[in-house]
């Protein structure tokens, strides 16, 4: 059995030695930041005992905004309240709350001259629960409109009232869908069932709530948290609190966090490093062939977190690079590797030099003119991190010194990026997104599989496998099981020697299509037959799942046989080795115009003399 | 498991991160004699316990108002 919570340990045991010490300005920056990476309980009550404690010695952190939080609840929210306080001062707001008595939602809102305007919020959260809706497990099909539109009908009335007789805005948590029903899969598909009406009036609810309500989406939060820890029933059935103790964190700083955006208080810029944060490894040692970006496992984990990045940006959030490089060598992969998914043109401003990243990121808020307390600044290296934290306090760190595969997860769950509005203006409508509607129409659009290959508009580089791309040949060898006609693996050093044999060929495809490009996707190599030397033997022919099915396979036996004829062959054998999930391409060579060798199953040749192979749906990049 | 330092220090721990850096307690003290040892304390007490120790506790334990030894009993006797 393990005893949890190390680093957060360290946290509470370095924050709490300098709240002894009277430092308490030093321990809530430690107990902010620990708080704002991760709302776990013990986060939250160390912020909570350093607030508590400085405020007895008259420490009151830092706020540029007031708030007067009126809080609504439908079950007994003090936990929920208590949270809140912290999450507010964590991300500078100085808020004044108020808590009504649990349940009384409409009374307090209609009561005139009653605590709730004397309080004059400045925004009312209202906070109810699944278990207010009183919904059937299963309602008829035709009455289940009426149901929703009641359901709504009491938050939109009570939004109405917030605004007309207190002028303030809405918070609103929207409805957990429940995990459990008795109708199990079915449930999905009835109208009426209670599953399907909760999500019609989360989707009513979203639709209705225009400029003045800021909704929190809870069943987002429940289901990234996950449901079981998201919700107690013990504490539901035993104290009238439906969420677990883990949820109260997470829910009182997203609320805050959107209560802050409202105030103006979001981040609108992101500085991100560069080596080993948006590509693996340092393009300045490792060269732009060494870095890894776009394929492979680690590859795919950056381009993924480039993508949410660049996600980011489109969506208005101002984008730069801080970055101990030279110039040349840090532009060199946005210039020259395929694998990138950010381009020079997406950042605002790029700073490659060697200064210290805390004068790097000063720099960038002096060129853009905004506010440190508006930067969130994200590096891999914890160290880069703990000096931009140390000399600028305002800016919001985020370590990425996680696998590159949670890197997308480590920069989402930081809260200081939400919205509380979004113009249209505010997006940038990038070729990308328009060209993935186009992706889908195509294929619908598209009445034949000719038709459909050439709307692709596909372009193909095939390559001999050179220093670059050795590892990426080596790793398709390895990982392909489908489209894999002999299956042999190959190290490295191994594909080397047959790259080095005088009538070897040793091919790499890349293709791209007009929506995307898929990176090295096919291997072919080519060696000449143990039996005779007129005869070229495929010894490996693989495509990557990705491609399956775009006559790739044609474009690359088209280079190969070429090449073949080249090196003087006349024969060309190409040969299939049955394995669990490579069925589907045992007769590929007989589609291709090979013909059966007879008596020897699953070999093939093909007549050289014919001429190559003609590859019809897919061009050449030269 | 058992109460050794290491137990016992955790344990201070969690007292102290809900009701507050500093508080003195015994086994003998119970909500009766803790200032702010409210049921809201005590639900975050259970949780808190039952994360850095890995139990899980009975349901009755959240409404409970028993002592913090028989606190601490109850956390041995469901750790595996």
């Amino acid at each position: 059995m393990t005893i949890s919570g190390t680093s957060e340990g360290s946290a509470r045991t370095a924050a709490r030695s300098l709240v002894a010490e009277g430092r308490f300005e030093e321990a809530w920056r430690l107990a902010r930041s620990s708080l704002l990476a991760q709302p776990t309980p013990t986060a939250l009550a160390v912020a909570g005992n350093v607030l508590r404690a400085g405020r007895k010695a008259g420490f009151i952190p830092a706020g540029s905004r007031r708030a007067r939080l009126a809080i609504l609840c439908s079950y007994e929210a003090a936990s929920l309240v208590e949270a809140l306080e912290v999450a507010c001062a964590a991300l500078s707001i100085e808020a004044e709350l108020h808590l009504a008595p649990y349940g009384q939602l409409e009374q307090e809102l209609l009561v005139d001259h009653g605590p709730l305007a004397e309080f004059a919020p400045t925004h009312v959260l209202i906070a109810p629960s699944t278990a207010d809706l009183g919904l059937p497990e299963l309602a008829d099909e035709q009455d289940a409109p009426e149901l929703v539109r009641t359901a709504a009908g009491r938050w939109q009335r009570l939004w109405e009232l917030v605004r007309e007789r207190h002028g303030a805005t809405v918070l609103q948590h929207t409805f957990v869908v429940p995990e459990l029903t008795p109708l199990g899969h079915m449930s999905m598909r009835l109208a009426g069932s209670r599953v399907s009406m909760i999500r019609e009036l989360n989707r009513q609810l979203g639709e209705s709530a225009g400029s003045s309500v800021l909704l929190v989406d809870c069943e987002r939060l429940a289901a990234d948290a996950g449901k079981r820890s998201w919700q107690d029933p013990r504490l539901w059935f035993g104290a009238r609190q439906p969420w677990g103790g883990d949820a109260i964190g997470m829910l009182a700083l997203q609320t805050a966090a959107l209560l802050a955006a409202d105030l103006g208080l979001a981040a609108r810029c992101l500085v991100v490093d560069l080596d080993n944060t948006l590509w693996g490894g340092v393009v300045g040692e490792d060269g732009i062939d060494g870095i890894e970006i776009g394929e492979g496992p680690a590859g795919e984990a950056y381009a993924a977190f480039q993508d949410y990045v660049r996600a980011l940006g489109e969506r208005g959030v101002v984008l730069a690079v801080a970055s101990k490089n030279d110039r040349e060598s840090a532009e060199e992969p946005f210039r020259a590797h395929r694998g990138m998914r950010l381009s020079l043109d997406d950042f605002a401003v790029f700073l490659a030099d060697w200064r210290p990243k805390s004068e790097q990121v000063s720099e960038i808020a002096a060129t853009l003119g905004i506010g440190l307390e508006t930067i969130v600044f994200a590096d891999d290296n914890a160290a880069e991190c703990a000096q931009v934290a140390a000399a600028l306090p305002d800016v919001t760190t985020v370590r990425l010194d996680v696998p590159p595969s949670e890197r997308v997860r480590r920069l989402a769950s930081t809260v200081r990026f939400e919205l509380a509005s979004l113009s249209r203006e505010d997006v940038v409508r990038h070729r990308s997104y328009v060209g993935r509607a186009r992706a889908t129409q195509l294929r619908e659009q598209a009445t034949s599989l000719e038709e459909f290959w050439r709307s692709l508009q596909m372009h193909a580089r095939v390559r001999a496998v050179e220093e670059g791309s050795l590892d990426r040949a080596a790793q398709l060898t390895r990982k392909t099981n489908q489209f894999n006609l002999t299956l042999r693996r190959h190290t490295r050093e191994e594909i080397e020697r047959i790259v080095a044999q005088p009538r070897g060929i040793c091919r790499t495809l890349e293709l791209a299509d007009r929506f995307a490009d898929h990176g090295i996707v096919g291997l072919g190599f080519v060696v000449q037959s143990d039996e005779d030397d007129a005869t070229a033997l495929i010894d490996t022919l693989l495509l990557s799942c990705r491609v399956i099915g775009r006559t790739a396979e044609v474009h690359l036996l088209a280079h190969l046989s070429a090449a073949a004829i080249d090196r003087g062959f006349t024969r060309m054998r190409g040969v299939y080795v049955q394995g669990p999930r490579n069925a589907f391409v045992a007769d590929v060579y007989g589609r291709l115009g090979f013909v059966a060798c007879e008596g020897q199953t699953g070999v093939w040749d093909y007549d050289l003399a014919a001429g190559p192979l003609v590859s019809s749906f897919i061009e050449d990049d030269r | 498991m058992i109460a050794d330092e290491q137990f016992d220090r955790t344990f201070l721990e969690v007292f102290e991160d809900v009701l507050g850096w500093g508080i003195q307690i015994s086994d003998e003290d119970s909500p009766q004699t803790v200032e702010g040892w409210d049921s809201l304390a005590q639900i975050r007490l259970v949780h808190e316990l039952e994360t850095r120790f890995g139990v899980r506790l009975p349901d009755e334990a959240l409404l409970s108002e028993q002592s913090v030894g028989a606190l601490k009993q109850l956390v041995l006797s469901h750790a595996g």
